[in-house]
């Protein structure tokens, strides 16, 4: 998977990379990002595994830990860069959509 | 009642939507889905109720994997929490249930499944449906016989029936092809503009209709090889044919068995690659064998079909007279009981394996097919086709070779003439051979 993919993050990619500031499994990601939004994003457990599978082959996550069946993964440098370039983004439309509203140019 | 139903695999593999729904209505109608095999999906009698199903691929999966793979395992551990349980699997598709009717979808965005989709087909579908084409134009090379040459295929009953089944079953592997690609084409701008798929549905619509049709009129197909008493050869054809689909769904069903007792992939694959390697050898060299020892021996063959096709063999070196004039002719004569039978003859050495057209009486004689003879016009003889052999000597630019195969409506002719002879000539020995 080439970097340029991950440029701009969708809002579940957006989600699963900050659960990972810390160490989680797919099923700990799924309940968080649930649990971070009030329900409103939800990611299935397809895509999640094929996010993961694409953000580890980047190297944006690493993983830390295998018990049985579960695997475990933290971010890593890569993918923090990734998902501050994202929250500047964010941001930036957001401070735009303000000025712009602000201004009163409807 | 029984406590289980069957349903046929036919459907187009990207078009999971008809899947999804069909899983459904089923379950809607008191049938669960419990498994899959080889030709059918297995379906079990139960309470009726309002199932999801979810169809997930995984381009990583091989039709090869053991049911409890790491892959598998790995994935039902992702959706333990959501309530999805996998209920079956072929290849790189699995499918999984979910009795919750507000739980999350296994995919939440359409273009990552997209991705998975395209991944996958591109091992699961093209490359095999290409295999496949390729082997159909290499084992059965009628069709471009009948480009090359049409009127030896529609001389045949039994041999238009087989070029109606390859080039149908030709035409069904583009168009699913075609499908797949027009799907593709079409999806990519709707993922790149909207974020989601275009629906396979139609395209799975019309490959299921084209593959009902076809599967009710390739046995019918058939019957004209069974029926037609000229081509022993395509009775065995079609044993082989039957023969082999049987022994095919048997092996399909040996590697499915072997990935429910958890046979790694490389010794699934392996134990299936050598058992259909061995399959094929023995479905494709037994009706050769079977062929080639019924034509081995030219006068046992004859006395073998002297009741269904030869009236009679005969030999003459007696010059024939026209208008006081004398022509040394020498003939082996075949004459058959039946108009038209000499197609079916020129057919039986044609599946020997003998594909020039000028060889094919050559090898009845024992004559090597490479020298072969050269297609006479049939305007210049009244027959309906003639060939001389294709015989030059380098040290003498007048040596006139004088060895012909006559073929007439019910009979074949094999003439030596002593000398060369002029178009008037050939032409008052066709007509005699044509009255014996």
């Amino acid at each position: 998977m080439s970097r340029d993919k991950f440029k701009t993050l969708t809002e579940q990619m957006y989600y699963i990379l900050i659960c990972m500031k810390r160490e989680c499994c797919g099923t700990d990601i799924m309940e968080l990002v649930a649990e971070m939004t009030d329900g409103r994003v939800r990611i299935g457990p397809g895509t999640l595994y094929n996010l993961l599978e694409q953000f580890s082959e980047a190297g944006m996550i690493e993983e830390t830990k295998v018990e049985g069946r579960k695997r475990s993964y933290m971010i890593t440098d890569i993918g923090e860069k990734v998902l501050a370039e994202e929250y500047e983004r964010l941001k930036a439309q957001i401070k735009d959509y303000d000025r712009y509203f602000e201004r009163g140019q409807i | 009642m029984s406590e289980y139903k069957r349903k046929p695999l036919i459907f187009l593999p990207f078009d999971y939507e008809y899947l999804e729904e069909m899983f459904r209505d089923m379950a809607k109608d008191g049938w669960i889905l419990e498994d899959v095999g080889t030709a059918f999906w297995k379906f079990r009698k139960g309470n009726p109720c309002d199932m999801k199903y979810s169809v997930v691929y995984f381009p990583n999966a091989s039709a090869y994997d053991p049911d409890e793979s790491d892959l598998k395992n790995e994935f039902a551990q992702f959706c333990e929490g959501t309530g999805w349980k996998r209920v079956c699997g072929k290849g790189k598709m699995q499918v999984y249930a979910n009795d919750d009717p507000g739980a999350v979808p296994i995919d939440t965005d359409e273009e990552i499944k997209y991705s998975s989709i395209k991944r996958s087909m591109a091992g699961a579908f093209i490359a095999p449906n290409i295999v496949l084409l390729l082997m159909i134009l290499f084992i059965n090379d009628n069709v471009f016989t009948l480009i090359k040459n049409p009127a030896l295929i529609l001389s045949d009953y039994a041999l238009i029936f087989a070029v109606l089944m390859t080039t149908t079953a030709i035409c069904l592997i583009l168009m699913d092809l075609a499908c797949y690609g027009l799907w593709v084409l079409r999806s990519n701008k709707s993922v790149r503009d909207e974020g989601c798929m275009k629906s396979a549905k139609p395209y799975g619509k019309v490959s299921r209709t084209v593959t009902i049709f076809l599967l009710v009129v390739w046995p019918l197909c058939f019957m004209p090889a069974i029926l037609n008493p000229l081509s022993e050869e395509s009775l065995i054809m079609v044993s082989a044919v039957i023969v082999a689909i049987l022994t095919i769904l048997a092996v399909n069903g040996l590697s499915r068995k072997m990935q429910k007792m958890g046979v790694s992939r490389g010794k699934n694959l392996g134990i299936t690659v050598v058992a259909t390697f061995l399959i094929v050898i023995a479905i494709t060299s037994v009706p050769v064998i079977l062929i080639f020892n019924a034509s081995e021996d030219e006068e046992e063959y004859i006395n073998e079909h002297k009741e269904t096709i030869f009236l009679s063999h005969d030999h003459s070196d007696k010059p024939i007279k026209e208008n006081g004039k004398e022509i040394d002719v020498d003939y082996d004569l075949y004459k058959f009981n039946t108009a038209d039978a000499y197609k079916g003859f020129f057919y039986k050495w044609c599946l020997k394996g003998i594909i020039d057209e000028g060889g094919i009486l050559g090898s009845i004689y024992g004559d090597t097919p490479d020298e072969g003879f050269e297609k006479v016009k049939e305007s210049k003889l009244p027959v309906v086709k003639a060939y001389k052999y294709k015989l030059e000597d380098p040290g003498d630019e007048d040596f006139e070779n004088s060895e012909w195969i006559l073929c007439f409506k019910d009979r074949i002719a094999r003439v030596y003439l002593d000398d060369g002879c002029t178009d008037d000539e050939m032409r008052i020995v066709c007509e005699s051979i044509s009255m014996i």
